[in-house]
């Protein structure tokens, strides 16, 4: 019964922050700006809870209040990878092997907190500089795995895979065309992008049949992006109109808050606190 | 006639979201049914499930939030009605996004018992883990340092269900279904293009022209965009559901967008012959 209760109130209240939200069609109002800010609060909040219970509490502030002497020894597995480091690797797995000696990873956690520290130094003109070291490395972290997934997932077997035969293997016709339009689109969309000639001549050939196949292309992005936006509208639109056991007296809930902001907007509007939009 | 077509690219914008809402509401509430056909990029995705052993396990990576459950949603039902009716086939989630475990506890509550299928042997949620790219690689050098405990809090060790996976690499498939970052791109390029796993996917509309080029590729055996994805994998299960009948108001929405742009364009071409 208690759940029954919830789920009606939650919906009736969906249904009204979902028109609110769909009410800024009109023009900016109050009932849109109330939904988009208990939006913001509300996301806002959720993420620094699950963030904290999930990540912060567990992950930082549980191994930090070990002792040292019982703090966890570094994994079995993690051992193996640091003991195949070449080079530079080798010299920081020495570090680690060193912090295992005196205590395990505590030194590292320590570490952890003291750059996330850091990084609130940003609110402060004078300290300021301070966050540009845990900042670093992130960057540098992030900048480091990117360049290997990026490489092999995006460059080296994408370029293996559009070394295709004009005649295709299968033997049919279309499969021929097909492989012959991938090679003459990607080498001329690519001739586009070569800036250090004029686009005259042969290049300036290349490079216009480049930009119309690119054109297709964001002309397919286009109408994929079309169709995922009309698809939200449609997921609210479903909810909103068709009755189910998460959808207690559809379409009532949505009916009634479009008569009560529609009242609201006509009384706004009157009284003229609705702006005009600018063109 | 022209005139009128002039007047038309001058049109107050609210005019056209309030057809653009009726050509949206009205095949909600009157559906007309227009068919369908499934891409080869879809049927894919079906023939790898079908071809999947008994004692397979498969890592069902949910890497999407409630703003994008209506166009992927709809996949991840009919995914896990697909896999929990094969035999044998073990199913492990795992979210990269704060908002996913939910969404997917409720998917898991509204297929499993009609398998009969039991958590912790059959199918388990890991949850949710921050960390983003980090949390892709530390799973593919181990699992079970990554995730020490599922979404209920018990220790990986006690389901039975993670006997023998103990990386990434100990997954027969992997099924990403994200809308956005992360989610499949990075893991094609962190896993699929490391480990040279099976890998297929289902996302947003508006990520689907990123992941065709994994797909012609081969990095992504199969790819399923948007509502259309998930419809097309509803009805290769025969389980027609949210994405289906949001088809014909796809198709009629999107009838009506090539309407009023080829309109705005003659109503262009008009005005600038005019202005001459």
């Amino acid at each position: 019964m208690e759940d029954e209760l919830v789920t009606l109130i939650g919906y009736w209240i969906a249904a009204f922050l979902t028109i609110c939200i769909l009410s800024f069609l009109y023009k900016d109002n109050p009932f849109y700006k109330f939904a988009e800010h208990l939006f913001v609060g509300v996301s806002a909040g959720y993420g620094v809870v699950l963030q904290l219970y999930d990540t912060i509490i567990p992950k930082l502030f549980t191994p930090l209040a070990s002792p040292l002497a019982e703090a966890d020894p570094i994994p079995e597995v993690m051992v193996a990878e640091l003991e195949q480091g070449w080079g530079l690797t080798k010299a920081l797995s020495g570090a680690f092997y060193s912090a295992k000696e005196i205590g395990g990873w505590w030194f590292v956690y320590a570490a952890a907190l003291v750059l996330s520290l850091m990084m609130f130094s940003k609110f402060s003109r004078t300290y300021s500089w301070m966050a540009r070291w845990p900042l670093a490395f992130v960057v540098g972290t992030f900048a480091g795995l990117q360049v290997i997934a990026s490489t092999s997932g995006d460059l080296v077997l994408q370029v293996q895979a559009n070394m295709l035969p004009l005649v295709a293997e299968s033997g049919l016709w279309w499969d021929s065309v097909n492989n012959i339009l991938m090679i003459v689109g990607l080498v001329c969309a690519l001739l586009y992008f070569f800036f250090s000639r004029p686009h005259t001549g042969a290049l300036g050939v290349a490079s216009r049949i480049g930009i119309y196949f690119m054109m297709v292309s964001f002309g397919a992005s286009f109408g994929y992006t079309v169709m995922g936006r009309i698809s939200l509208a449609i997921g609210r639109a479903q909810e909103l109109i068709e009755p189910g056991d998460a959808h207690p007296g559809a379409p009532w809930p949505a009916i009634v808050s479009l008569m009560v902001v529609g009242a609201g907007l006509v009384v706004l509007e009157k009284l003229g606190k609705l702006k005009d939009d600018e063109a | 006639m022209r005139a009128l077509l002039a007047k038309f690219g001058s049109l107050d914008r609210r005019f056209i979201f309030l057809v653009m809402g009726f050509s949206i509401v009205i095949p909600v509430v009157k559906p007309c049914e227009i068919p369908f056909r499934t891409h080869e990029k879809v049927q894919s995705i079906y023939d790898t499930v079908e071809a999947l052993k008994p004692g397979a396990t498969v890592l069902v990576a949910s890497d999407f939030d409630p703003g994008s459950a209506p166009e992927l949603y709809p996949f991840l039902l009919a995914i896990y009605h697909h896999l929990f009716s094969r035999e044998g086939v073990k199913v492990v989630t795992s979210s990269l996004w704060p908002a996913a475990p939910p969404l997917v506890d409720k998917a898991l509550a509204e297929t499993a018992p009609e398998h009969g299928k039991t958590y912790g042997v059959d199918y388990v949620n890991l949850g949710f883990l921050e960390g983003k790219h980090i949390v892709i690689l530390s799973m593919g050098q181990n699992m079970r340092t990554t995730y020490e405990k599922d979404i209920h809090g018990t220790p990986i060790d006690d389901l039975r269900i993670m006997d023998g996976i103990n990386t990434l690499k100990d997954f027969d498939l992997i099924i990403s279904i994200s809308s956005g970052t992360p989610g499949t791109k990075e893991w094609v390029q962190l896993v699929q293009s490391r480990y040279g796993l099976d890998m297929v996917a289902s996302c947003t509309a508006v990520s689907a022209p990123d992941y065709i080029p994994y797909y012609q590729s081969g990095q992504l055996i199969g790819l399923a965009g948007g509502m259309k994805g998930s419809a097309e994998y509803e009805q290769l299960i025969e389980r027609p559901g949210t994405a289906t009948a949001g088809m014909d108001v796809l198709s009629i929405g999107h009838l009506f967008i090539v309407l009023a742009v080829f309109l705005g364009n003659v109503s262009y071409f008009v005005t600038r012959k005019r202005k001459r």
